[in-house]
C-alpha cells in the first residue's frame, strides 16, 4: 500500500455534492496524462467508506463544504480515520480551514482557484502517500500564528512566503539564490513538521515516517513539534 | 480663542442683570410703608402688595443664583406685579396718593425692569406705561381733581416712568454691544481657524508633494518635447505606472482601516482599466507601516501590474513583523526603477513571460 504500482492506473473517488462538478472532474482526470480512472463519486464521504468502488480508490477528493449535511470536517476525519488518502479540494481560501485540514490529515489542500495547476499533482502525490503543498497551503503554513504550530526555519517560513506569493518555485528559487530543488525541500521539510504535529493519523504517521527517512526533518523535530 | 469671549459677553449680561436687582431691591427695601404704616387704612391690603412685590425680587435672586432666566414665568410674574401695583394704589386713601406715603408709584415699575431684563424694549415701555396708567386712572376717577394732582402725577411720572425706562434702554444698548461684540470675535476666530487649516493643509500637500519624485514630471515633459512616443509600449507602460502611483498618491491621505490595501486597490484599479483582472490575497497580520514606507512598500506592485497583459495576482503577507507586499503577473521582461526606502528591500524576477516583484518592509522588527 505504500507506494502504488507506476504501471497500475491511478484511481481516485470523489465527493461533491454538484453533480455537474463531479463530471467535470472526472473529464479533466480523464484527459490528463496518464489518465486517472474516476472509480465512484458522490454527495457525502459515505461513497468512500463504505463497501463498493469507492472504497478501493487511492485517494479520495474531498471537496469540502462548511454546511451541515455537506462534506465537513467531519467527514474529512472520518476519512483520514479508516485510513484514506485525502486530497481537498475546496473554495475556502482561509488559512485557519487550510491548517485545521492538513492538521486533521489530509495530504492536501488545494483551492478552487489553483486546481487546475495543482490538482492532479496533488493527486498523484497523494496517491503514492506523500504531502503537496500548492502555493495557498503555504501561505497558510507560513503565516499560522496558532501557538502550537511547529517551530520553522527563517529558510523554510521564506520558501513558503516567496512559493505562496510568486506561484512559481523557478522564481522563488531565483528570488532566494537557492536552486529549484532546494525550495522543494524546504517547502517539504516545513510540511513534514506540520504532518508530525497535532493528533495521530494514518496518513500522517506515513509522511512522518518518509520524512524521518528522507532525512527532511530529525526526531528533534519530532520531540519539539510534541 | 472664541469660548473666553463669549464667557465674558455672559459675564457683563449677568453683571448687569445683577445691577438691575441691585436697583430695584434698593428702592423697594427703603420704600416708605414700613415707616408709615400707620397711615394705611385699611393696612393688610398694602402689606400683601408689598409682600408680592418682595415675592418677585426673591425669586430673581433666586434665578440670577442659579443661572436662571424668567421664561414661562415672567408674564404671570408681570401680572402678579400689576395686580399688587393696582392692589396699592387703589386701596390708598386718596389724600395720600402721589405723595410719599404712596410707596408702590415709585417701587413697583423697578420689579418690571428686573422682570423684562433681556426683552426688546417695547415691552418694557408698555409694561411701564400700564402701570402708570393704574395710578393715573385712580387719580383721574376721583371726584374734584384739581390741576396740582395732576402735576404732581406728571413730575412724578417722570421719576417712575423715566428712571426705570432709561435703566431699560441702557441695559438693552449694553446687551446689543455685547452681542455684536461676541459675534464679531466668533467671526474673528472662525477667520483665524480658516487660515489655519488652510495652512495645515498646505504643509501637508506640500510634505506628500515632496515624497512624489519626479517621474511624472520628466515623463510628461518627454511627451511634451517629443522625446517619448506614447505608441512606444515601453512609454506606456511607463506612463500606467505613473497613473498608478498617482492614484496612490491621492489615495494616500484617505481615512481607512488598513491604508496598505486601500492603496493597492487604487493602484490595482488602472490595471483594471486596461481589462488586467487582478486577484487578491491578503494573509496573516501586520501594522499599518508608517507614510514614508508605504510608497515604496507598494511601488513594486503598482510596477508588475503595468507588465500584466490579462491577469495578476497580488499577495500581501504578514508573518512575524515582515511584511511582503508582492505581485505575480502575465507579462515579462519589464524591470523598472522602483522607489527606495533603507527599511524596503525589492526583489525583481523577470521572465518572457512573467514577472514577479516582491517588496518586503522589516518594521520594527529585525530582518527575516
Amino acid at each position: 500500500m505504500d507506494r502504488v504500482d507506476l504501471d497500475r492506473q491511478l484511481t481516485v473517488v470523489v465527493i461533491d455534492d454538484h453533480r455537474v462538478a463531479r463530471r467535470g472532474l472526472a473529464s479533466w482526470f480523464g484527459e490528463t496524462t496518464p489518465p486517472i480512472a474516476v472509480l465512484a463519486d458522490g454527495e457525502t464521504v459515505d461513497v468512500a467508506l463504505y463497501p463498493g468502488p469507492g472504497a478501493d480508490a487511492d485517494v479520495v477528493v474531498l471537496d469540502l463544504q462548511l454546511a451541515p449535511g455537506r462534506p465537513n470536517l467531519d467527514g474529512l476525519q472520518r476519512l483520514v480515520d479508516a485510513g484514506r488518502k485525502v486530497v481537498v479540494y475546496t473554495q475556502f481560501t482561509e488559512n485557519s480551514i487550510a491548517v485545521r485540514c492538513i492538521d486533521v490529515g489530509a495530504l492536501a489542500y488545494v483551492t478552487k482557484a489553483e486546481a487546475e495547476d495543482h490538482l492532479i499533482d496533488a493527486v498523484r502525490a497523494a496517491a503514492a502517500g506523500q504531502p503537496y503543498t500548492p502555493p495557498t497551503l503555504g501561505g497558510a503554513i507560513a503565516s499560522d500564528t496558532d501557538p502550537r504550530r511547529p517551530v520553522l526555519s527563517i529558510q523554510e517560513i521564506t520558501a513558503l512566503r516567496v512559493w505562496f506569493t510568486s506561484r512559481s518555485k523557478g522564481m522563488a528559487a531565483e528570488a532566494m539564490g537557492v536552486a529549484p530543488s532546494t525550495i522543494h525541500t524546504y517547502i517539504d521539510r516545513a510540511r513534514a513538521k506540520y504532518a508530525a504535529q497535532g493528533r495521530p493519523a494514518s496518513s500522517k504517521s506515513e509522511m512522518v515516517r518518509r520524512a524521518l527517512e528522507d532525512g527532511l526533518i530529525e526526531l528533534s523535530d519530532l520531540e519539539g513539534g510534541g | 480663542m472664541s469660548e473666553p469671549v463669549r464667557s465674558t459677553s455672559q459675564e457683563l449680561l449677568s453683571g448687569l442683570r445683577i445691577a438691575v436687582a441691585t436697583i430695584a431691591g434698593a428702592v423697594l427695601l427703603t420704600a416708605s410703608l414700613p415707616r408709615k404704616l400707620g397711615d394705611h387704612h385699611p393696612l393688610a391690603p398694602q402689606l400683601l402688595a408689598y409682600g408680592l412685590l418682595l415675592a418677585v425680587l426673591v425669586a430673581e435672586v433666586v434665578l440670577i443664583v442659579r443661572r436662571r432666566d424668567w421664561n414661562r414665568a415672567r408674564l404671570p410674574a408681570l401680572l402678579l406685579v400689576l395686580t399688587a401695583s393696582a392692589l396699592s394704589t387703589w386701596t390708598l386713601a386718596p389724600e395720600y396718593l402721589l405723595t410719599s406715603t404712596d410707596w408702590s408709584f415709585g417701587s413697583s415699575g423697578w420689579l418690571g425692569v428686573v422682570l423684562l431684563f433681556g426683552r426688546p424694549f417695547p415691552e418694557l415701555a408698555l409694561f411701564l406705561g400700564v402701570n402708570f396708567t393704574i395710578t393715573a386712572g385712580r387719580v383721574v376717577s376721583l371726584p374734584g381733581t384739581d390741576s396740582d394732582l395732576l402735576l404732581n402725577l406728571v413730575a412724578g411720572g417722570v421719576g417712575t416712568l423715566g428712571f426705570p425706562l432709561a435703566c431699560g434702554l441702557a441695559s438693552s444698548v449694553v446687551r446689543r454691544i455685547a452681542v455684536a461684540a461676541e459675534e464679531a470675535s466668533a467671526r474673528a476666530a472662525e477667520i483665524r481657524t480658516t487660515e489655519a487649516v488652510a495652512i495645515g493643509l498646505d504643509d501637508a500637500r506640500q510634505a506628500r508633494l515632496a515624497r512624489l519624485d519626479v517621474g511624472v514630471e520628466r515623463l510628461l515633459r518627454g511627451l511634451a518635447e517629443g522625446h517619448l512616443d506614447p505608441r512606444d509600449a515601453h512609454v506606456r507602460r511607463a506612463s500606467a505606472l505613473e497613473a498608478a502611483r498617482m492614484r496612490r498618491f491621492l489615495a494616500d491621505s484617505d481615512l481607512v482601516e488598513d491604508p496598505l490595501l486601500h492603496e493597492l486597490r487604487h493602484g490595482a484599479d488602472v490595471a483594471e482599466r486596461r481589462e488586467v483582472l487582478v486577484e487578491f490575497d491578503p494573509i496573516g497580520r501586520w501594522d499599518t507601516p508608517p507614510d514614508d514606507v508605504r510608497p515604496a512598500l507598494v511601488d513594486g506592485a503598482l510596477a508588475g501590474l503595468t507588465a500584466a497583459r490579462r491577469h495578476a495576482r497580488i499577495s500581501v503577507i504578514g508573518i512575524d513583523g515582515t511584511l511582503s507586499v508582492s505581485v505575480v503577473a502575465d507579462g515579462g521582461s519589464w524591470a523598472p526603477e522602483l522607489r527606495a526606502h533603507p527599511d524596503v528591500r525589492h526583489t525583481v524576477v523577470t521572465s518572457e513571460e512573467r514577472t514577479w516583484i516582491e517588496s518586503t518592509w522589516t518594521g520594527s522588527s529585525p530582518s527575516s
